[in-house]
């Protein structure tokens, strides 16, 4: 009796130990979302703030934790939050209307899900362009059995003093007034004095702008969301793992360490084999664990991150005295780079490797624009090696090819010349196994990202190929990425993690089949079209000129494939005559370079003439309305061609070119057409909505004023 | 002291301020290079001397910090009070103007040499340099105390003989600091006149200075200044007591001058500047 007594016990004793043992411990964060403003430069900014601060606080998890996040949203506005490279049920993703309900403003929503993994991960807005302006956040999540050791989170971001939403626009109407920041505007008059005109010649004749390896021009870059930052508790001998993670919106990073070399212990969050390195970089969106040592006491040793464009870096100082400097790296050569180019770019507007088989980081192209050369130990793809085997399931593969294609024109990125929304949903089955042959036919590199799932990259690695969940492509690379549809249910989310390049369609959605109705999404049609919208959205361009004789100028209205343009021509009285013309077309080749139309024109001028075309028609110029119809085309080295008929037959031809940079500041255009009517003029670009402008028109003579661009 | 630095205040940059600092350096050319580095038009100006490794540093305080100063100076090749330059920025120096570095940079070069076969080794060698030496540290010092007792006495008779000893005591030792300062010491010895032996002893005291940092003696060892020498450019001295006695002006000024720095002594204190 006393020993059963005793037994049952024990065995209840055992019961709730084990029990306890399995017992999930929920750690619970509260964030909440408020609108603030901000100075980085010395002008008063608007932000957003996530428990009073920016970036977002760090959230610290143990693999096997219930993660419950209650986001308040503070703001008038929705907002979202995504949880960057988490494992979870698809409904906790926090995509707005395709995932999750969007957290509309001063509302609650609370995010719950357990915690499948370990390693370092970030989140961030998945609406609109609320990332660039401080939504973001490190997401850490340490082993169960990890033994303390030093680490030090290092979350990378750029910061503009511009509105995001200003900034996009200005990407789509091709602006380089970053360019003329950046001291990157590449002319031809730095091009004649530093011997490369020729190439700067063939560059637009190949129909490319200036060369840049970034597009935006950032006043800061952050980390932590300061310029730097010191740990001065670090002594000679002591290893810091420090996780990386790019927050930014466009800007890749490059590490390097005055201490010594630094050891790559994981990548997205995933562990990888130990490998050793002078420098790496660090994509848009990806994470990287990196491990250092301090070797000597008396001595603050930099880490220092800086943007690709090198035109900014910030530094996390290790150790404790005078501060040992990295040497930084040197500026850009953009005319080696724009030389690069010229050879890989056809006049068709197609990127040709001349058979390099490039993939995998392994050859850097941009390399010929680096003044350091080629010569540090710089990490690639290739060395990334899985500790654990990565194969997946023994079951049927089936492939994908995307081609990422963009127009850096018009900022169009797509995947198969498709944005998003042109293209349905792939469907993919439970269970089976996805290969995704990806090739890079843009000018740009891009870290393309899978929300929900790890891809392994096939390397050469064999059976350990590294799991990761953004890939860098670089222009012309060919990369392989596999997965298993390992989730149950859902819609995830595949697209380009450059912010500007995501908002303007550059992705796909994969959706399991029978997946059940996600009661998030209580409409998922309208949702849908929600998420669609983001890249079918119109962007408003124009250059009006204000001149002594007349007023200039042009209004355009375009999406991804639409296009409305509107251009006037007024005299100052009336024997100058006004004209206006507008239009309405769509884009139709894959580069964008041909446009067909239908339109409007009128003129009126008084004392007018009839004269004799090209094509020995007549026309008066005194009193014309007309609807037409036509093509246009943007020839090499930008001349835009313009062949159009009018309801009554009249046939006009028009050839001109905007915008040839003599300087960085100064532009030259011209037109001339079937009608013997022509227009030269120059402006110099003062700021980068003014700037200082004359022309001559073959109507209305010589003119000098103000012309301002928007 | 305050004297000192109002008056070689240039007058032309608004919310001037002006600070000595320490930069490392050799020659001419060093200070060339230095003072090109560190000067901006209408935002610093700064003037080095070889002799003492002081310059004097110039800024309007609204435009620019001394940081960004020293920062330059760094980048340009230079170890100074905040910043060590960049292994790059040192090995392009000219040759005569490879100062000898601070250990904390020091040990970057010696590690990096054995890795050129491999990478991740580099954490290897790190210990050696200091390594094995730390006891002849203490048999240095005393006779520099002594010549500098001779110095701050005005006893120019004393001083020969005296250096010519921590002369042979710093060619004991392997460090690349105590060969220079050897050569130093055997320059003092060498001076006929008290003047030239004061010069001279303002050189030693340099590198034997940056030889007590690296070795960190087990007792308290201070690092003093004396803003007026050279004309005004000023100098520096090791003494093992915290009050002054200044050995550039003895009787005429014995108690002008200023600790800067506490070297050695117990162990906690190697790395107590922040």
């Amino acid at each position: 009796m006393g020993i059963h007594n005793i037994c049952g016990l024990l065995l209840i004793l055992l019961m709730t130990d084990a029990l306890s043992a399995t017992a999930q411990r929920t750690v619970r964060y509260d964030l909440d979302i408020t609108d603030t403003v901000v100075n980085y430069t010395g002008k008063a900014r608007k932000a957003i703030a996530i428990n009073g601060q920016l970036p977002a606080p760090t959230l610290q998890f143990t693999e096997g934790d219930t993660a419950e996040i209650h986001v308040h949203n503070h703001m008038h506005h929705g907002t979202s939050i995504h949880w960057h490279g988490i494992l979870l049920p698809n409904e906790q993703d926090g995509v707005p209307y395709l995932t999750t309900a969007p957290i509309e403003g001063m509302s609650t929503h609370v995010y719950r899900f357990p915690i499948r993994q370990s390693g370092t991960y970030w989140y961030h807005s998945h609406t609109m362009l609320q990332e660039q302006i401080g939504l973001y956040g490190a997401f850490i999540i340490h082993k169960k059995d990890e033994r303390p050791v030093h680490e030090e989170v290092m979350l990378l971001s750029d910061w503009s003093d511009e509105n995001p939403h200003q900034i996009e626009r200005s990407l789509h109407r091709a602006t380089d007034w970053y360019g003329i920041r950046k001291k990157a505007a590449q002319s031809y008059g730095e091009g004649l004095i530093s011997g490369h005109v020729g190439t700067k010649f063939v560059n637009e004749w190949k129909r490319m702008h200036a060369m840049d390896v970034s597009d935006v021009y950032y006043e800061r870059f952050l980390m932590n969301g300061r310029a730097e930052q010191q740990r001065p508790q670090y002594r000679k001998g002591d290893r810091v793992r420090v996780r990386i993670i790019n927050g930014s919106s466009s800007t890749y990073f490059w590490l390097t360490y005055s201490g010594g070399s630094l050891t790559v212990v994981a990548s997205d969050g995933a562990d990888v084999e130990p490998v050793t390195v002078d420098r790496l970089i660090v994509g848009v969106s990806e994470t990287y664990d990196v491990e250092v040592t301090i070797p000597a006491d008396g001595a603050a040793y930099e880490l220092a991150a800086t943007s690709e464009d090198r035109m900014g870096q910030v530094s996390l100082w290790l150790g404790d005295g005078v501060k040992q400097l990295k040497q930084p790296l040197g500026k850009l050569d953009y005319f080696e780079g724009m030389k690069m180019m010229n050879d890989m770019m056809t006049v068709g507007g197609n990127m040709k490797d001349m058979g390099m088989d490039m993939s995998l980081q392994q050859m850097d192209m941009n390399v010929v624009m680096y003044p350091e050369g080629n010569d540090p130990k710089t990490l690639n793809y290739a060395m990334l090696r899985s500790p654990t085997p990565t194969t997946l399931p023994d079951k049927p593969f089936r492939t994908l090819h995307f081609e990422l294609t963009g127009n850096m024109n018009r900022y169009v990125w797509t995947i198969n010349n498709k944005t998003v929304s042109e293209r349905d949903k792939i469907l993919i089955k439970k269970g089976e196994n996805i290969r995704i042959v990806m090739t890079n036919n843009s000018m740009m590199r891009h870290p393309m990202h899978l929300h929900g799932h790890f891809f392994r990259v096939v390397n050469g690695q064999g059976d350990h190929a590294p799991l990761k969940n953004v890939l860098d492509i670089m222009p012309m690379e060919t990369d392989t990425l596999e997965f298993n549809a390992s989730e149950e249910y859902g819609d995830w989310f595949f697209h380009c993690h450059i912010l500007y390049h995501m908002m303007s369609g550059m992705g796909r959605i994969f959706t399991y089949e029978d997946s059940p109705p996600n009661p998030q999404i209580p409409d998922p049609e309208k949702g849908l079209r929600k998420v669609y919208a983001d890249d079918r959205r119109f962007y408003l361009g124009a250059e009006i000129g204000i001149e002594s004789n007349g007023s200039d100028g042009d209004v355009v209205l375009e999406n991804t494939r639409w296009a409305w343009q509107t251009d006037w021509h007024l005299g100052s009285n009336k024997r100058r005559g006004y004209e206006v013309d507008t239009r309405f077309g769509r884009y139709l080749d894959r580069n964008q370079f041909l446009m067909a139309f239908a339109g409007w024109e009128g003129r009126y001028r008084e004392g007018g003439h009839a004269d004799r075309n090209w094509f020995g028609q007549t026309n008066t110029k005194d009193n014309r309305s007309a609807f037409h119809i036509g093509l246009q085309y943007t020839l090499p080295w930008f001349i835009v061609a313009d062949l159009r008929v009018n309801h009554k037959g009249y046939v006009r031809l028009q050839i001109g070119r905007d915008d040839i940079p003599v300087t960085a500041r100064l532009r030259l255009r011209g037109m001339y057409n079937s009608d013997k009517e022509y227009t030269v003029g120059a402006k110099y670009i003062l700021t980068k909505y003014i700037a200082l402008s004359s022309h001559y028109d073959s109507d209305m003579g010589w003119g000098g004023g103000l012309t301002l661009i928007y | 002291m305050l004297f000192h630095i109002g008056g070689i205040t240039p007058a032309q940059l608004p919310n001037a301020k002006t600070e000595t600092v320490r930069i490392a350096g050799n020659c001419g050319i060093c200070k060339q290079t230095i003072e090109a580095a560190g000067t901006k038009k209408g935002e610093a100006t700064l003037s080095w001397n070889a002799d003492t490794h002081l310059a004097e540093l110039t800024y309007d305080s609204a435009a620019t910090t001394a940081d960004d100063v020293l920062k330059r100076v760094a980048y340009a090749g230079y170890d100074n009070a905040r910043y060590l330059a960049p292994a790059e920025a040192y090995a392009a120096l000219e040759t005569c103007c490879q100062y000898e570095r601070a250990q904390q940079a020091a040990v970057l070069t010696a590690g990096n040499k054995p890795a050129t076969d491999g990478h991740g080794t580099s954490h290897a060698g790190h210990q050696s340099p200091a390594a094995g030496q730390e006891s002849s540290i203490e048999s240095v010092l005393p006779p520099y105390f002594k010549l500098k007792d001779a110095l701050i006495a005005g006893n120019a008779k004393g001083v020969p003989a005296t250096a010519t000893e921590l002369s042979k005591q710093l060619g004991g030792l392997s460090a690349p600091e105590a060969k220079q300062a050897a050569t130093h010491a055997a320059a003092v010895a060498k001076a006929t006149t008290l003047e030239d032996q004061r010069v001279r002893f303002a050189v030693l005291s340099e590198s034997l200075y940056r030889l007590t940092k690296a070795k960190a003696p087990s007792s308290t060892v201070y690092y003093q200044h004396c803003p007026m020498y050279n004309k005004g450019k000023g100098a520096n001295w090791l003494s093992k007591e915290k009050a002054i006695r200044n050995p550039y002006y003895g009787d005429q000024m014995l108690t002008c001058g200023s600790v800067v720095e506490t070297l050695g002594g117990s162990d906690a204190e190697a790395h107590s500047h922040e």
